[in-house]
């Protein structure tokens, strides 16, 4: 610590004494008395901390750290932060006051509390605003290599925590080249007399050797089922069906092509429209908005499979923080994992939040019948609707005069359905709201259904179960996914937020059939997927570039695949868990359920490493370019000089040397003085490493052009 | 920042893990830091049983391993030439220049130390021979040893700190430290006050002569050569009546260290003064003389009392 700190004193001394800064210098005890005296500018002469081509990579590593970040923090830290980069760059052109200690200390809490308070508590999101904050504010403290050093390192902490937030191909890319950026600039502040280019060649070098033990680690680390105590929650990825639909909800997901999850099926993909991806059941509606309601499970009920062969499939899960998980309506059974049951209405739960990608297996019959076994509270629950006073009167009163109409419930449903498909309806992904109509909320279904005539699957579905309950026929509604792309390359559906839909279920004759509103309305939605939904030929735009989902159809196999590419850098890389672990272990003849073995077995591979290592750096000698290159061209000078008989003797020097050669080939003298000259700098005086390695490249180049040729004629005429 | 922080000092203490006969490794205090979030990442992964994670924080890992080879390599094959040091008083630190050669690449970050705490950073190319000053503190006069060159490096990312000791042979004189004591010398069997004028210690100016090499700079006649007469010196009568003698056996006092001490400061300031001086050790005695070398001479037979060589 003393010699880093005192490193920066000796280094002015010796500039003062007029020597090179990366020369010698001499570490004294005691450290730095005066540090703090040093004028308070961010660009200050004497330091060079402050100046540009020290801060420069420094400040770049730092942006490149956070900009992975800067999506996931909130708005006023945002500014905050770029606020004080600006003040950092601006500071290479002009000397601006640096704050002081007290002032840093009082900024520190006052963006701690900017941190705490623009998000939402304790989320991860709060802890990487903290501490790209801090990195910024650390910058102004910069002014020993000690700042610098613990700058970089906290720059690791800021890069590796962009896991949490995605570990897509693409931002693994990124965080692998924030890292060996990062790496390069470590060198860099702890080697000041290395050039940066060198720092970046070195840094490269070192993380090509680290990558056999991280594959080791990685392979032999044991994994754990489920985590060590409760995650910390995400605030940024909940995207996707959250468990309260209103008109609305789902049609802005509409043009949202990210990936909601993959599906690849054992057998043959089934037909597009029965691909009904079930995720929950939502019981209650307020005269707003729909949600699963208090009272789940109080109707039971049962699937009963039909003699159709079952569809087994593997879903990959995107988190999507939810409580829930997807299957192919009607799932008969589900892979076992440890806080996953399925419940009372075939909806696949969870204990926690889906907080990572999440890969189960799962066998669904779509004609299975879901069969009513009691009332249960069936009349609260399915038939609940608010109070009649409350609105969309016109609803209710068309409702009533079905179910007068109609003693069959599915007679009534026929009714909805042709008041749907010929009432002049029409399917669109942006219907305007009945606020912007000048009709309140509470009226919306009112305004939907004989005003607007314009909805997405939503409208139709909330609707239509508002309809039925009206009409006294037991209607639940039912959000999930429908249908998914096909990628050829891979032959696995992918389902988009795009794709996102809502339906309902509704008790007919003791059985909860699929009834979907939309399909009477828009046919085509069930056959489509929503990449086409969306129009493919629209150009190519920067947001299709990052999500892959809007190219253009000439791109489209491109896109396929990049999500190929994806698919398999899940399942085999960041789906690699205990089991998988436990499947090799077995293969390579292990008893994986004794943990012992597992880490014997890690401790054997870093020792195999670590002997292979040692081995070779004993035995194998540096490669020729890290060896004296100098020596080398000297000792190619000296073979050619061979060959006209003249030998060189280590009692002389170069430059006696050359007297000698000039004495004895006068022809040759020039051509021998153009390669002992650089020779002579190389090896006597004290060098840059510009102008070193131009040296270099001078002696090479003399040294090639050095021949020696038959001696002239006049000059073998008078033999000595 | 002078003040040493409680983990650093810890990290100090820390012992050097052996990896052969004269090489040790140890973290360093960023290598510490560096650990820490190393566990904390891990920690993290496990907790997310994230496999991003899990590889980036192995990556960091791997890195960490692989610079130690880099840490080891750049210790290894160092070849050291001569080393020398000028004489220095007690108390103050001795400059050793040592000749230095890195065989096979260029070295970065490269420290040097004869002793723990007093580094000397320097970096070094290939193939090339440099010179770099090495401090070690000269506390007790005499010879002083060293025999073992550190030779460190946490090259490249200053996480791990890799040592090598390296036989050595070098040598320094060290001089008593000079305290300030009333003169006394054999010859006039006085105690008289420094300072005080020369002609009450009877040597009277009896002229003045040509400015010869060595002449000490209080002698100048600095009157003469504000008229234009060019250099000349003061001469003194005591030239011919022999001198001062220091002796050890006048030396009030039982500690023999503060008597050398004492002396030292006699010859330092009758050097200066020009004063034609002479010591006296036991059985060692110099005739009072002048002039550089003499002084030298008289400050080694104070060095080396009593010591065996």
């Amino acid at each position: 610590m003393t010699s880093t700190h005192s490193g920066f004193r000796s280094k002015m001394l010796s500039r003062r004494r007029g020597k090179d800064d990366a020369g010698v210098h001499t570490v004294l005890r005691g450290g730095f008395s005066g540090a703090d005296t040093e004028s308070a500018l961010l660009w200050n002469r004497h330091n060079p901390w402050t100046k540009p081509g020290r801060r420069g990579p420094l400040l770049a590593a730092v942006v490149l750290a956070c900009l992975l970040h800067l999506v996931n923090i909130s708005v006023p830290t945002l500014l905050l932060c770029l606020g004080m980069w600006g003040y950092h760059f601006a500071g290479f052109f002009r000397p601006l006051p640096r704050p002081g200690a007290k002032l840093i200390t009082v900024a520190g809490a006052l963006l701690f509390l900017a941190a705490a308070g623009t998000n939402e508590g304790l989320t991860v999101e709060a802890f990487v605003s903290l501490l790209v904050l801090m990195i910024a504010l650390k910058l102004f403290e910069l002014r020993h290599q000690h700042d610098a050093t613990m700058t970089v390192i906290l720059n690791y902490f800021v890069i590796v925590s962009g896991m949490f937030f995605s570990d897509s191909l693409l931002v693994t890319g990124y965080i692998a080249f924030a890292l060996l950026y990062n790496t390069a600039v470590l060198v860099h502040v702890r080697q000041p007399g290395m050039a940066l280019g060198r720092s970046f060649r070195l840094a490269g070098r070192l993380s090509l050797q680290a990558l056999p033990f991280m594959l080791i680690f990685f392979i032999f680390f044991p994994r754990f089922q489920g985590g060590l105590w409760g995650r910390p929650t995400l605030m940024q990825e909940r995207v996707g069906i959250s468990d309260t639909i209103r008109m609305g909800s789902i049609a802005s997901l509409a043009e949202n092509t990210e990936v909601a999850f993959r599906v690849s099926f054992a057998g043959a993909v089934p037909p597009v429209g029965e691909l009904y991806w079930r995720g929950l059941i939502l019981w209650d509606f307020d005269g707003l908005s729909w949600t699963r309601g208090e009272r789940r499970g109080l109707v039971p009920e049962r699937t009963v499979r039909s003699s159709a062969p079952p569809v087994d499939y593997i879903i990959t899960l995107e988190a999507h923080q939810q409580r829930w998980l997807y299957s192919l309506d009607r799932p008969v059974r589900m892979q076992q994992m440890r806080g996953t049951w399925m419940g009372n209405e075939g909806e696949i739960l969870t204990w926690r939040p889906v907080t990572s990608r999440l890969q189960y297996s799962g066998t669904s019959d779509p004609r299975a019948e879901r069969q009513q076994l009691q009332q249960g509270r069936l009349a609260q629950m399915g038939l609940q609707l608010p109070d009649a006073g409350t609105g969309n009167k016109r609803a209710r009163e068309l409702a009533l005069s079905w179910q007068q109409g109609n003693p069959e419930s599915r007679a009534v449903v026929n009714e909805a359905f042709n008041f749907f498909s010929r009432g002049g309806f029409r399917y669109t992904l942006s219907p305007g709201t009945p606020t912007a109509a000048g009709v309140g909320a509470e009226n919306a279904i009112d305004h939907f259904l004989f005003t607007g005539k314009a909805g997405f699957c939503e409208h139709y579905a909330t609707s239509f179960a508002f309809l039925m309950r009206a009409a006294g026929v037991p209607t639940r509604l039912v959000g999930g996914y429908l249908g998914g792309s096909l990628n050829p390359y891979g032959n696995y559906l992918i389902v988009r937020q795009s794709d996102a839909h809502v339906w309902c279920e509704v008790l007919l004759d003791g059985e909860w059939q699929r009834i979907d509103p939309t399909a009477a309305v828009a046919p085509e939605r069930l056959q489509t997927n929503s990449l086409s939904r969306l129009g493919m030929d629209e150009g190519l735009t920067l947001d299709a570039l990052f999500n892959l989902g809007r190219l253009p159809a000439w791109l489209q196999p491109l896109a396929n695949g990049w999500d190929l590419l994806n698919m398999r850098w899940n399942q085999w890389v960041m789906q690699y868990s205990f089991a998988e672990q436990s499947r090799l272990f077995s293969r390579l003849g292990l008893d994986s359920s004794r943990g012992a073995a597992m880490l014997s077995l890690l401790i054997a591979g870093i020792a195999l490493i670590g002997i292979v290592y040692f081995f070779l750096l004993v035995f194998l000698k540096p490669g020729v370019q890290e060896r004296d290159k100098v020596a080398l061209f000297w000792q190619r000078f000296l073979k050619k000089l061979d060959k006209a008989q003249i030998h060189y003797s280590s009692s002389q020097g170069p430059v006696q040397f050359l007297q000698h050669i000039s004495s004895l080939r006068p022809d040759m003298a020039d051509a021998a003085a153009a390669v002992v000259r650089p020779y002579v700098r190389l090896r006597y005086s004290k060098l840059g490493e510009e102008e070193r390695s131009e040296l270099e490249g001078q002696l090479k180049e003399a040294v090639r052009r050095f021949s020696v040729q038959a001696l002239p004629k006049e000059q073998k005429k008078k033999p000595a | 920042m002078s003040r040493e922080k409680p983990l650093p000092r810890l990290t100090r203490m820390i012992p050097y893990i052996r990896l052969n006969r004269d090489t040790g490794i140890k973290p360093t205090f960023y290598g510490f830091v560096y650990l820490g979030m190393l566990a904390a990442l891990l920690l993290g992964s496990i907790n997310h049983n994230n496999n991003l994670g899990y590889l980036l924080t192995f990556l960091l890992s791997g890195l960490l391993l692989v610079s130690i080879r880099q840490s080891w390599r750049n210790v290894a094959e160092i070849k050291t030439g001569s080393c020398q040091a000028q004489p220095v008083f007690a108390g103050s630190e001795a400059k050793f220049g040592l000749q230095v050669q890195a065989q096979g690449q260029d070295r970065y970050g490269l420290e040097l130390a004869l002793e723990p705490e007093r580094r000397s950073g320097t970096d070094l190319r290939a193939g090339e021979e440099d010179r770099v000053d090495l401090l070690l503190s000269a506390a007790r006069r005499g010879l002083l040893r060293c025999d073992q060159l550190q030779v460190l490096s946490s090259f490249p990312f200053g996480l791990f700190e890799c040592r090598r000791i390296l036989p050595l042979e070098c040598k320094c004189l060290v001089y008593p430290r000079p305290i300030k004591a009333p003169f006394m010398t054999a010859a006039l069997g006085d105690v008289l006050e420094e300072g005080m004028d020369r002609r009450s210690l009877g040597l009277d100016f009896s002229g003045i002569s040509p400015y010869k090499p060595g002449d000490g700079l209080s002698r100048i006649h600095w009157k003469s050569l504000a008229r234009g007469q060019g250099l000349h010196v003061t001469e003194f009568d005591e030239e011919s009546s022999g001198g001062a003698l220091f002796s050890l056996d006048q030396m009030p006092g039982t500690d023999l260290e503060y008597k050398l001490s004492c002396l030292c400061h006699m010859v330092l300031s009758a050097a200066n003064q020009g004063l034609r001086y002479g010591l006296e050790l036991g059985v060692l005695r110099i005739e009072p003389n002048r002039g550089a070398r003499h002084k030298e001479r008289c400050l080694e037979a104070l060095a080396l009392y009593g010591t065996t060589p």
